[in-house]
C-alpha cells in the first residue's frame, strides 16, 4: 500500500512536468486508433448493410425451375419440356414433408397497368399468401399482403410494389383501398410494399412488381403452368440444402418420369449465396482489420519509440532518483504505468471521437444509394476491445523494457550516461 | 561506521582493462570530516561511488555499519542510499523540470513520507540552505551557488549521517564555493560524517582529515589538528 501510494506521487508529479511530451504521444496514438476503428467500423457497417440487402430477396430458400430433359428415359425421347404445375405445390408439399414451405408463382410481363390516366407496362405476379414471408414482400403500414380468403374468393386485389405506386400515384399518399387497371380489368390496392434494398433477383426487383393472388391469376389467364417453384427447408436444416435439392428432383423426375441424373432442372440455391456473400464479408472485414492493425502497429512503433527515446533521455533522470534512493521496482512500474497510461488514454479519446462521429452519421439525415449500399458505419464492442487489449500491450512491452535496461544498471552509470 | 578491505574495481572496455581502485584498505569513523585529494584519474571518484553504494566493487569487501554490503540486495541498497546517506555532486544533478522544492522532496517522496510531512521538512530545509525565496524555481533560474544550495538540501532530506560531496565546489567561485564549505563545516558540528572530495588545497586543508590518492591507491591517509 505504502509503496502504491509512493509509485502514485511519483508518477503524477513527474506526469504534469512532462504534460507536453505525453500529449503529443498521446495524439499519435489517438490517431491511430481513430484510423482502425474508422475502417472497422466502416467495415462492421458494410457487412450489417450487406447482409440486409443480401436478404432483401428473402433468405434460407430454392428457387426451382423447369426445363427441358436432354436425355431420353424410358422410352420417352429428349427435349421434352418440363414445367411445373400449380398442383405441384400440394404434390412436393406432400412427397417432402421435412421442407417447411413450397410454394409456387407465375409471372407475365408486360402487362398493362393503369390508375386514372397513368398508364404502365409491367410484369404481374401470380402469388400464394405465404409468399410474404418467404420473399420478404413486407406491407407498409396499413396494407396487408395477399391472404388466403383472397386466394377462396379470387378476389381482385393488388399488391403493389413500392417503386410502382410511386410511379403510379405519386400524389396519393395511402394508396390502400385506390382502383387500379390491369389490361382495364379494376383491381383494389390491399398494400404497398415497404422500401428494402435488394441485391438480388431473378425478373424485375420487388419494388417494381405487381402481385395479385395466385386464383385471381389463372382466372384471368387461364396459365396451366407456373414460371417457378420456391421452396424452404426449416431453419435448422439449411446446411441441408444440397440433400434437399437432390431429393426434390428425384421426386420431380419421378413425377414427370426424366432421369433423376439429368440436369432438367434449374436450382438458385439462396442459402449457398448467403454463405458466399457472409465468406466475401468476412474476407473483406478481415482485410479492414488487418490493415487497421498495422496502422496500429505504426502507431504502437511511435510509442514504443517516444517511450525508448524517453528512457534514454532520462537516463540521467534514473540515475539521480537511485542515487536519492528510488527502488528499481519504482523506477521501471513509473515508466510502465507512464506508457500504459498513453496508451490508454489515445485509445479511449480515440475510440470514443469514433463513436462520437459515427453516431453524428447516423442522426444526419443523409439518404442516398451509397450509404444505403455501404450501410453506416457502426462501432464494434469487440473491435474496441481488441484494440484496447492490443494497445495494452503495445504500452507494456514499450515501457517495460527500455525501462528495465535503463534500471538494471548501477546508478553511477546512469549518472554518467549524456 | 565505513570499512575497506582491499576494494578494487576494474572497467573493462573491449580488451583494455583499467584498475581505477587497487586494494584500497580505508576506515572511516563516525563524525569523521574527511578531505579526499588526488589527481584526476587517481580514483577518487570511484571510491566516493562505492562508498555510496552507487558502485559495485569488483574485488575487496565493504562494510557499512559492520554489515558487509555485498551481501545487502538492490533494494537494502536503495534504502541505504535514500536513508543513510546524502550526495552532492559536482554537476549538481537536480532534476531540470522540477522546482528547487520540488528537487528537495524527491529523497522524502521515496521514503514515503506523507505530504504534510514533505512540505514541512522541505520549508525547513530551504532555510537551513537560505533559499526560502527560490522554492518555486527551477534550476534553469538559478545561479551555481544556489543550485549546489538546492542539492544540499536534498542531500540531507532524510538526515542521513553520511554525507558524500563529489567536488561540490568544483563548478562554483571561489567566493561561493567558501560558503558551501562552511554549510559543510555545519553539516560536520551537527554531528554527520562527511567525506569531500576535492581539487582545492585550500579547502582541504580546512578538513580535520585528509586522504591523498594517487593511481587508485591511497598514498597518505593522516590528520591533523583541526
Amino acid at each position: 500500500m505504502r509503496k502504491l501510494s509512493i509509485l502514485w506521487n511519483v508518477f503524477v508529479r513527474d506526469f504534469r512536468k512532462q504534460a507536453g511530451r505525453m500529449t503529443l504521444t498521446i495524439i499519435g496514438l489517438v490517431w491511430g486508433t481513430i484510423s482502425i476503428m474508422l475502417l472497422l467500423s466502416f467495415g462492421e457497417g458494410m457487412h450489417h448493410q450487406m447482409m440486409i440487402n443480401n436478404k432483401g430477396m428473402g433468405e434460407n430458400m430454392a428457387i426451382v425451375w423447369g426445363g427441358r430433359t436432354n436425355k431420353s428415359y424410358k422410352g420417352l425421347p429428349s427435349g421434352r419440356r418440363i414445367w411445373f404445375h400449380p398442383g405441384d405445390i400440394e404434390y412436393f408439399g406432400k412427397k417432402l414433408p421435412e421442407l417447411r414451405v413450397v410454394t409456387g408463382e407465375y409471372m407475365r410481363w408486360g402487362q398493362k397497368l393503369n390508375y386514372g390516366d397513368t398508364y404502365l407496362n409491367k410484369m404481374i405476379n401470380g402469388l400464394y399468401p405465404v409468399y410474404e414471408e418467404l420473399r420478404a414482400h413486407f406491407p407498409q403500414e396499413g396494407g396487408r399482403f395477399i391472404n388466403d380468403l383472397d386466394m377462396k374468393l379470387k378476389r381482385r386485389v393488388i399488391f403493389l410494389g413500392d417503386k410502382v405506386a410511386e410511379e403510379l400515384m405519386p400524389d396519393i399518399k395511402n394508396p390502400v383501398g385506390e382502383l387500379v387497371n390491369i389490361n382495364g380489368m379494376p383491381f383494389t390496392v390491399i398494400g404497398v410494399q415497404e422500401p428494402k434494398q435488394q441485391m438480388n433477383s431473378y425478373g424485375p426487383q420487388d419494388a417494381n412488381k405487381v402481385s395479385i393472388p395466385a386464383t385471381t391469376y389463372q382466372l384471368m389467364w387461364n396459365e396451366p403452368y407456373l414460371d417457378n417453384i420456391l421452396w424452404a427447408p426449416y431453419d435448422k436444416d439449411i446446411d441441408q440444402m444440397d440433400e434437399f435439392i437432390e431429393r426434390f428432383n428425384e421426386v420431380a423426375a419421378a413425377k414427370y418420369k426424366y432421369d433423376p441424373d439429368d440436369k432438367v432442372l434449374g436450382t438458385w440455391n439462396v442459402v449457398e449465396g448467403q454463405k458466399i456473400m457472409n465468406n466475401i464479408l468476412i474476407g473483406m472485414k478481415w482485410f479492414l482489420g488487418f490493415v487497421g492493425f498495422m496502422t496500429l502497429a505504426i502507431a504502437g512503433v511511435g510509442v514504443a519509440n517516444i517511450m525508448y527515446v524517453s528512457v534514454k533521455e532520462r537516463t540521467r533522470e534514473i540515475g539521480i532518483k537511485m542515487a536519492m534512493g528510488a527502488r528499481r521496482s519504482l523506477v521501471l512500474w513509473q515508466f510502465v504505468c507512464e506508457a500504459l497510461f498513453i496508451t490508454f488514454t489515445g485509445g479511449a479519446i480515440g475510440i470514443l471521437l469514433i463513436y462520437c462521429l459515427t453516431e453524428t452519421l447516423k442522426i444526419l439525415p443523409i439518404d442516398n444509394d451509397v450509404l444505403n449500399m455501404m450501410g453506416y458505419p457502426t462501432v464494434s464492442f469487440i473491435d474496441g476491445s481488441i484494440i484496447i487489449v492490443i494497445l495494452g500491450i503495445i504500452g507494456l512491452l514499450s515501457g517495460y523494457f527500455p525501462a528495465r535496461k535503463a534500471a538494471s544498471v548501477t546508478p553511477v552509470e546512469s549518472l554518467r550516461y549524456e | 561506521m565505513i570499512k575497506l578491505q582491499n576494494i578494487s574495481k576494474q572497467y573493462i572496455t573491449g580488451s583494455v582493462k583499467f584498475d581505477a581502485l587497487l586494494e584500497i584498505n580505508l576506515e572511516i569513523k563516525e563524525r569523521d570530516f574527511c578531505a579526499v585529494v588526488g589527481p584526476s584519474g587517481s580514483g577518487k571518484s570511484t571510491l566516493m561511488n562505492i562508498i555510496g553504494c552507487l558502485d559495485i566493487p569488483t574485488g575487496g569487501e565493504y562494510y557499512l555499519d559492520n554489515k558487509p554490503v555485498s551481501s545487502l540486495s538492490a533494494d537494502e541498497l536503495a534504502d541505504i542510499r535514500n536513508r543513510k546517506i546524502g550526495f552532492v555532486f559536482q554537476a549538481f544533478n537536480l532534476l531540470p523540470y522540477a522546482t528547487a522544492e520540488e528537487n528537495i522532496e524527491v529523497p522524502l517522496l521515496f521514503a514515503g513520507h506523507s505530504r504534510k510531512k514533505r512540505l514541512e521538512r522541505v520549508k525547513y530545509l530551504l532555510e537551513k540552505v537560505g533559499l526560502q525565496d527560490k522554492a518555486l524555481n527551477k534550476p534553469t533560474e538559478m545561479s551555481g551557488g544556489e543550485m549546489q544550495r538546492v542539492a544540499i538540501a536534498r542531500a540531507l532530506a532524510n538526515d542521513p549521517p553520511l554525507i558524500l560531496a563529489d567536488e561540490p565546489t568544483g563548478n562554483l567561485d571561489s567566493k561561493t564555493g567558501e560558503s558551501i564549505v562552511r554549510l559543510f563545516h555545519e553539516l560536520s558540528a551537527e554531528g554527520r560524517t562527511l567525506l569531500v572530495i576535492t581539487h582545492d588545497p585550500n579547502i582541504a586543508s580546512q578538513m580535520p582529515r585528509i586522504i591523498h590518492m594517487q593511481d587508485g591507491r591511497i598514498v597518505n591517509s593522516h590528520a591533523h589538528a583541526a
